[in-house]
Formats: C-alpha cells, structure tokens, sequence
C-alpha cells in the first residue's frame, strides 16, 4: 500500500512529538542537522479570525533547507535513533484507509466529490486545508490529518495518543464526522481491504504529482503495483521504542508476528465482483509490488541489526523523487546513496537534506517499517470495531516486557524461511496456515493472549478491544471467510451486498 | 427542574466571553471578571501529574471564595451583568445541554451515587477530564469548555462548549455520548432519553450528596410534590444563545418564551409515570409549570413596554434566596430575597453583603421558562433521542439568530397576550400540537415557525437545515415522540412499561 503521503503527514505528527520533548528537555537530541531543520519549521501558527489554509503538500517543509554541512550516513543512523523515547512518553498513532462510493451506483467517488467532502468537513468541523497548488489534498486539525491515497482511499491518521480508550474515541468522532457530511452528498465508505467490486480502470486517480511518478514506475518492478495503489486499504498502529534494543526486540516481534495480524484481520477475499482465492487479497498483493522496497526483512534477525543497517538497507532502496520548489522531480531508478554522493541524474551535483531522507522512508513499504517510531503495517481495512482491534493487539504485544520476552521467545527459533513461508501462505489460507505441527490458529490464541495479559498489565482496561479478534481466534474463522460464506449463501453471489455490511 | 451547574458552565462561558465581549465594564465587575479570568488561566496553564489528575476542589460557582470587593454591589453592577453578555452577532455561539437518566441493564433500576462516581471516575481517566469534587465526593467533571454535572436525581448533564455551527454541537454530543456509553456498557449501565422518569417512584430515586441539592429539597417542598419531582425526575435538553444588545435581548426573550409551549409540544417526550400512561404528553413541562411559582413561570412582565436588563434584576431580586456560598460551605438562606441580601440584612449571616459570584448563583436557582444570564437559555424541551438533541439547538438558531425570522415570529405573536400565552403553556402539556390559540390548531402555527427556523438556517448557508429534519416529521404527523410511545406501550408492548428503556436507550 502506497503511503507516501501517510507517512509524510506522519512525520508531520511525529515532527510536532519531537518538538514538544525538545522543548521540554532543552536539549537537541540529533545533531545539528535535525536541530536547524527542527527551528526552520516549528508548528504553524493558527491565524485568528481566519481558516488557514496549509500551501503545502504532505512535507511540511515547502522547501528544503540546504543544511551547511553534507549530510553523513551518521546523521542518517542519528535521525532513527532520534525517534527513542522513555516508556512514558510512548503514544499510539492509528492510522485507516477506506473506500469512498456513490451509494446508488456503488462506483468509486471521483475526485471532485472529495474536493467537496473534503472542504466542507473543514468548514464544518473546523479543519484546515492542505492544498497543493489550487487543489484540496487533505485537512489538518491539531495533530490528526486526513489524506489521500492515489485512488481516493480516504485516510485518517491519527494523533499520537496515550491510551487505546482515546483511540477508539478518535476513529469514533472521525467517522462520525465524514459520515454527517458523505450522507448529505450520497456517498459512503467501505471497511474492506481491497476494493470489492471494480476494476483499475474504473477507478479515477488523485491528482498528486508524487502519485504520477509512482504509477509509471510501478509497472517496471511488479505486476501487481498499481493495484496496490489504487485499489487496496489498510489499517495500521505507529508505536514508539526507548532505545536502539528496544526497537530491534519490536521490530524482529512485529516482523515475525505480523502474518498472524494478517490472518486476523483479513477482510480481502473479493476482486471486480467475485471471490478472489484469497482471504486478504491486500496482503498478496504486497508479495508483488517492488521487492526491493517491500518485505519481511530478513537482515532484521542477524546479529548485527540496528540503526544503521536499518540505514544501509534504505541507502540502496530505488528512489522514486526528489522534492524542489513545490515540484516532485522524477529521480526513480537511482538510490539515495547515489544521492548521498551528489550522483542524481534528475539533479546534478545537488546533495540530500534530511528532509529528503524522511520522504525516501516514506517510500519503502516493508511489512514493519522504522522511521522514528516502528509502523505495524500487515492489516487489512475493516470495520469500525476492528480498527480499534489492530492497536490494542500490538500495543498489548509490544508495550509491555512481559508479552514482548514472551513473543521473541516464542518465535526465536522460527527460521528466516519459515517466516516467509507464513507470509506467502497467510493471504491464501489465513489462519488454517499449517505451521510446524499445528496450524497458525494455534499460534494465534498464544498470541492472543500475551496481547490480552500485557493490555491488562498497563491496567486501562483496555482488554476489551481485542474482542473482536478473540471471535477469529476461537473460530479459526477470518473476517474474509465469512464474508465469502454470505457471498454464497444469501447474497447468491452477489458482491455488491458487501458495500451494505462493511458500511461504516 | 433546576440547573445549578450551569454556574460553572456559566463560568467557563463567562471568561471566553469576557475575551469576546467589547463591551465596557464597571469597575467592580471588571475586578471580579480578572478574578475569574486569572484563576482560570492560571487553572487552564497548571501542568498536569501524569500520575494523578489534577483535582478542581470546587463546585458549581467558580470562585471557591468570593473575593471582598471594596465597595458594596449596587442595583447597577447587577444590570450591568446582563449587559455584559451583549456581543456583535459574529460572535454569537450555540452552547447545547442535555440530561439523560443512568440505568442499571439488567434490573432497569436507576443508578446510585456510588455507580455514578464510579462512572465519572472512569471517563475522567480515559478521555482525560478533570474531576470536579465537593469535599470528598466527585460530583461533576470538566474538560475544556464542556463539563460533566449531575442533577438531583443524578441525571446525568452534559453542559457543551460555545461552538459556532449545529454540525460542531451535533458532533459534541455524539463525542459524549461515545464516551458515556462506552464506560457504562462496562458497568451494566444504560442512558435513558426521556423527559420524565417512566417506571420508578421519587422514593426509588437515590440522591446525590451535594449539599446544595439538600437545601433545594428542604426549601422546595413545601411548595409540593411538582417541585421536587421536578428536581428528581426530569430530564430536559436546553440551548443557550447570545443577543447583540437590549433590544435584541427583549424581542428575542418575547419570541422564545412565546414559543416555549410550542418547543414543549413539538419535543414532548414523557408519557409516562411509574409504569403506566400519565394523561400527559410531556408530564416534565407540566411539572416544572406547577413549581414554585416565585422563581418558575413565563414571566409576563417580558412584554411590557417597560421591560429591558433592569426589569429581570428587579424580578430576580425579589426571587426568594436559596443559599449563599461562603469557605466552600453552602449555607441556608431560606426566604429572604437578595433584595435583602443588598441590604445586609441576611440573617444567616449578618452584615454581609453579596458579591457578584453570590449574584450569579442566585441566578441559576430562578427556572423561568427562557432564563436571562449574560446569554438566554431555551428551557422547555424533554429530552430524547440523539436526532431530537440536535434537532432543538436548530429549532432555535433558525428563528433567534435571522433577523427576519425573528421579525416573523414577532409579528405573528404581536397580538397574543400574556393570558394566551399561559393559557398555552398550561394546556401544551396535555393536549399538544392539537392545542388551540387564538383560533388555530397549535399544529398550524408549527408549520409556519418551523419554515421560519428553516429559512433562518438556510440563510446561514452552513447547511445546517437537515438537523430539523425530525421536527418535519412530528409536524407533518402531529405525532410527537411521546405519541409514538403511547403508541408501542398500547400494542406491541402490552401496556408493559419496561421496553421503553431499550427503545430510547442511547
């Protein structure tokens, strides 16, 4: 799933974090780099009186500082490690995509009727604009953006907030919100992973410059790019770590457990208007896009992981565009260690900011993907319970030691193939996965437990939102599998009742 | 029924106000407004425990302890109160109340006082409000602009921040009633929309211990079992709403307190009383008229020539005293007049004289039917349904906030009387939309002011008319939500009281 724009708008959440800890410590905790670049940008001042509107696209820096010193790939490794925070300052950044439609026709809505849906959310619920150039690509509003993806997939990304309670209350006021004013325009939105009912080609395209650059290169390294552009949703949970240590038990946690969020939350099993032969078709999708930029990451379990291989292992990934003068130039086929050397083709002799180091990151899509914090990214979009259900599973597995010891005993001694085993299988058999000598359903209630226990131990009563996935556990039935027995049953086979039961 | 808490709603009010307002004011006013702005600046700036909350150690009235101003109030400081409140149009908000009955699931039982602290506890620690306590007793929250408080029968207030459109106020409740919902599921507990208790009898009602409910109960009774089921098992939903100047004040006071009956009948919502049918549409309308008739009404003096901010200070004075707040203590006033209290001659406590915060509570102690502060408050709605609290807030930003529409209803009531006007307001709670006045069905005059408030929306172009989409409907039918009880409870319910609890549970 492209997140380019996502993730941007992420930084821009987790830039305002960083801010406010610096602020509070007095102290800068990169290097001059990030210190300079932090005081060129400090959060925008709301003009009284007056809506603002954001001239900027997703970077929230219009143009990039030229840092007087060039960057060195130790301030690459330092603007990760930057991202380490004690465990009281660690927050919960949700993030969803969903599908907008015409509630007649079902057809996907078109750009202008997001232009209007998005402007009058702003006018009515008092957000701001994120123009880019004459046309609306997103709203603002404190430290939670909405944004789209390149074929209109309506995405909130969240604030970063302290308890899983705040959350569910943040998607519940949002939905409510886009649905006052979608009604009023006969449109709805779908909690599904892929889009159910239509083709490519039926679907318009956002009118973003990076997406231009994007759509003409995916083709050249995967044949199932564009779909993953244009046709899949996702929901997914941004969480910090407190040190280097710290962020690899996360990481090599997230990565190995991730196909089990896959098989839990599937909810893909449709393509233009029949079964697809898989239950998370979004997942199978990623297994195709650009392997040089998606994943599971196998250097992640060497002994030798940690920032900085994290940094070499992005240092070599294709670049898609450079940013300049409110203009994406197409810089695809060369990598930012080439960049690092002044050798970009698309801009002669130009060196890299870290500016431009943020936006590559938000161009690699592996099924766990660092940045300051660590994005939990193997969910398929779903209904409302469900995205409250992704958080509270990887916060309870992730946020507390206990669960965390638990889970890398647990998969230690799982082998690099075996998890890729698991991540090609789970979007075709879900939880009926056979692993070693039971099948992944059975992994999946150990995991759900330390999910439930260390949800528990942070004592927010928090438990209660894992029910929806305790329900697949205990079945061994996917949100997908179900869908496709009414597909059988009383719909007689016809998809289009899907747009009604995923109704948010 | 009385909202004591509005005070410090009133209060969080008072100060944005006093940022907005650009109106002049009186010395003694502008030292107790700095009072007030410099504790809750100072509140709002104080940096928050991560391990415990922060506690606010006061009640309704904002100032813990009134500050001893150097010279006594005079007639003057109170009318300049009101005046005070006067702001330009595009400063106007829309500040939406609503009250709902806590109910335990399984036994359909009204909620105590320790299920309720429990409740409010556990919404201060998840959605991060601040506690707002009485001694040892948490009897309200506060987050922002908004505040949680509980009424006597612990009903269960949301006071909402001023906000500019219907769509924010719509939004807000929503928020709210998310966030109540989610902790009291947890608990076995579910809200209740109605305007009046259904099912139990004022001795099933637990109360809540605030003292000031104590000396309401004790004073208010002799006035009769009106007053205190009033109090106890009522459930209204209000808007309050600004005015630019005196003029605008009065027609706007003549406009809504003419057409509260018709508020009363359009929203009825309380059929019932201790399982059964009451003969009432709205048996909360017509409690609250049989209240204490010194301090409740439809205030007639409203249309005559004379009336302006001074006439309301002359009623208010003469309006019997409940209680004075003094070293966080409530103390019993019972029947003297702040007339007397200007006066020094309270006897509870001899030689004081009041303050502007003793003025302000006071003022929340009267229950008219449209209650002037520094803003009006619409007051004579039942609550219910989630569509229904939106739909009252849009009723009356329609025909208050267009000049036109407010010209309209002004004209159409030009010729009514006070006598036509009581006569209404006594007859509403009965017989509803079919209530004749002045030789139309009550029905037919809804039809016109409910194109007028439409009208008056659309003028705002802020889309905001789909919100009195639910009023059509009762209009169009003359089937108001307490009908459509009557209704379920005759035939599919077999006159059985208890499904009305999951039919309007929130």
């Amino acid at each position: 799933m492209a997140v380019v724009s996502r993730s941007a708008t992420t930084y821009t959440r987790h830039y305002l974090i960083r801010h406010e800890f610096d602020r509070k410590t007095k102290t800068c905790v990169a290097n001059n780099s990030l210190c300079y670049s932090a005081k060129k940008a400090p959060p925008p001042q709301r003009i009284v009186g007056g809506r603002r509107v954001i001239v900027a696209a997703s970077p929230p820096t219009e143009d990039a500082v030229v840092a007087t010193d060039p960057l060195t790939k130790q301030d690459l490794v330092d603007y990760l490690a930057s991202g380490c925070k004690p465990k009281d300052k660690w927050r919960i950044g949700t993030e969803h995509e969903k599908f907008g439609f015409e509630i007649g026709s079902l057809r996907p809505m078109k750009y202008d009727q997001i232009a209007e849906l998005l402007n009058g959310i702003a006018e009515r619920f008092d957000w701001d604009k994120v123009m880019e150039g004459d046309k609306i690509i997103g709203l603002k509003q404190g430290k939670q953006s909405i944004s789209l993806e390149p074929g209109g997939q309506f995405e909130l990304s969240g604030a970063p907030l302290e308890t899983l309670h705040q959350t569910c209350a943040e998607v519940n006021s949002h939905l409510y919100q886009v649905k006052a004013v979608a009604e009023e325009m006969g449109i709805g939105f779908l909690g599904i992973g892929f889009q159910p009912k239509w083709g490519i080609k039926d679907i318009p395209i956002m009118p973003k410059g990076r997406y231009d650059i994007m759509r003409n290169y995916m083709p050249k390294v995967g044949s199932l790019g564009l779909d993953m552009m244009f046709r899949t949703c996702t929901v997914q949970v941004n969480l910090d770590f407190s040190s280097e240590a710290d962020m690899i038990k996360k990481f090599r946690a997230g990565l190995a457990l991730q196909p089990i969020a896959t098989a839990l939350f599937a909810n893909s099993p449709f393509k233009e208007g029949k079964p697809n032969g898989f239950v998370s078709m979004r997942s199978h999708i990623w297994t195709d896009t650009d392997k040089d930029r998606t994943g599971m990451l196998p250097f992640v379990f060497d002994d030798s992981f940690g920032f900085e291989q994290y940094v070499d292992y992005a240092l070599d990934v294709p670049m898609y565009f450079v940013y300049r003068k409110n203009r994406y130039i197409d810089c695809t086929g060369k990598t930012f260690r080439d960049f690092l050397a002044g050798r970009l083709p698309c801009i002669p002799g130009e060196l890299p900011t870290l500016n431009d180091w943020e936006n590559h990151l938000t161009t690699i899509f592996p099924e766990v993907r660092l940045k300051r914090y660590l994005e939990m990214r193997g969910a398929d979009g779903g209904p409302w319970r469900r995205l409250c259900a992704l958080p509270a599973f990887w916060v309870g597995l992730l946020y507390d030691e206990l669960s965390l010891k638990s889970v890398l005993d647990m998969t230690a001694d799982w082998t690099p193939e075996e998890r890729q085993m698991l991540r090609n299988k789970v979007p075709v058999t879900g939880l009926k996965t056979p692993f070693r000598d039971g099948l992944l359903k059975h992994v999946a209630e150990d995991v759900l437990k330390l999910a439930k226990d260390g949800l528990e131990r942070r004592g927010f009563k928090e438990s209660g939102f894992l029910n929806e996935v305790a329900e697949v556990v205990r079945t061994g039935v996917t949100p997908a599998e179900r869908l496709l027995e009414l597909y059988h049953g009383k719909w007689e086979q016809s998809v289009d009742h899907v747009f009604e039961e995923l109704l948010y | 029924m009385g909202s004591l808490d509005l005070k410090w709603n009133s209060s969080g009010c008072m100060v944005l106000r006093k940022v907005e307002s650009t109106k002049t004011k009186g010395e003694d006013m502008s030292s107790l407004c700095g009072s007030s702005a410099y504790l809750y600046k100072r509140r709002g700036r104080r940096i928050r425990c991560r391990e415990q909350r922060v506690n606010i150690v006061a009640t309704g009235p904002a100032i813990d302890h009134a500050p001893v101003i150097a010279k006594p109030l005079t007639k003057d400081d109170l009318i300049d109160y009101f005046v005070s409140g006067c702001k330009p149009k595009h400063n106007w908000r829309i500040g939406t109340e609503h009250e709902k009955f806590g109910f335990e699931l399984k036994t359909l039982r009204p909620i105590n006082y320790k299920q309720i602290s429990a409740l409010l506890n556990r919404i201060a620690t998840r959605f991060d409000w601040e506690k707002i306590m009485e001694g040892d007793n948490i009897i309200g929250l506060k987050n922002g602009k908004q505040s949680i408080s509980l009424e006597p029968g612990g009903q269960f207030e949301l006071s909402g921040m001023p906000l500019k459109t219907l769509h924010q106020t719509c939004d807000e409740i929503n928020s709210h009633l998310y966030q109540a919902k989610t902790v009291a599921e947890e608990m076995g507990i579910g809200f209740l929309g109605l305007g009046f208790q259904p099912k139990w009898r004022l001795e099933d009602i637990p109360g809540v211990p605030k003292v000031r409910y104590n000396i309401m109960q004790n004073h208010l009774g002799k006035f009769g079992s009106p007053t205190i089921e009033s109090l106890f098992m009522t459930c209204s939903v209000q808007v309050n709403l600004d005015f630019s100047s005196e003029a605008d004040m009065i027609k706007k006071m003549r406009a809504s307190i003419a057409l509260q009956p018709l508020a009363a009948a359009l929203f009825a919502n309380s059929p019932f009383k201790e399982g059964v049918p009451n003969g009432y549409l709205t048996i909360r309308s017509h409690r609250v008229g049989q209240m204490d008739k010194s301090r409740a009404g439809i205030l007639p003096f409203v249309f005559y020539d004379t009336f302006g901010f001074e006439k309301y200070v002359d009623y208010a004075l003469d309006v019997p005293m409940l209680f004075v707040y003094r070293k966080n203590k409530y103390i019993d006033c019972r029947g003297m007049s702040f007339r007397d209290f200007m006066a020094g001659k309270l006897p509870v406590i001899p030689g004081q004289v009041p303050t502007l915060g003793d003025w302000e509570n006071h003022l929340t102690t009267i229950f008219p039917e449209v209650r002037l502060k520094r803003y009006m408050e619409m007051r004579g709605a039942d609550d219910g349904p989630l569509e229904m609290l939106c739909a009252l807030p849009a009723f009356w930003v329609g025909l208050l906030y267009d000049e036109v529409s407010l010209q309209n209803v002004l004209d159409m009531i030009a010729d009514w009387t006070p006598e036509d006007i009581q006569n209404l307001r006594n007859k509403v709670p009965i017989t509803g939309l079919t209530t004749p006045v002045q030789g139309r069905l009550l029905q037919h005059i809804a039809e016109d002011t409910l194109k007028w408030a439409k009208d008056g929306l659309d003028r705002r172009c802020l889309n905001e008319s789909v919100f009195l989409d639910p009023l059509k409907e009762v209009v169009g039918t003359g089937l108001t939500q307490a009908d459509k009880l009557l209704e379920m409870y005759n035939n599919k319910w077999g006159n059985n009281i208890d499904p009305v609890f999951r039919e309007r549970c929130y």
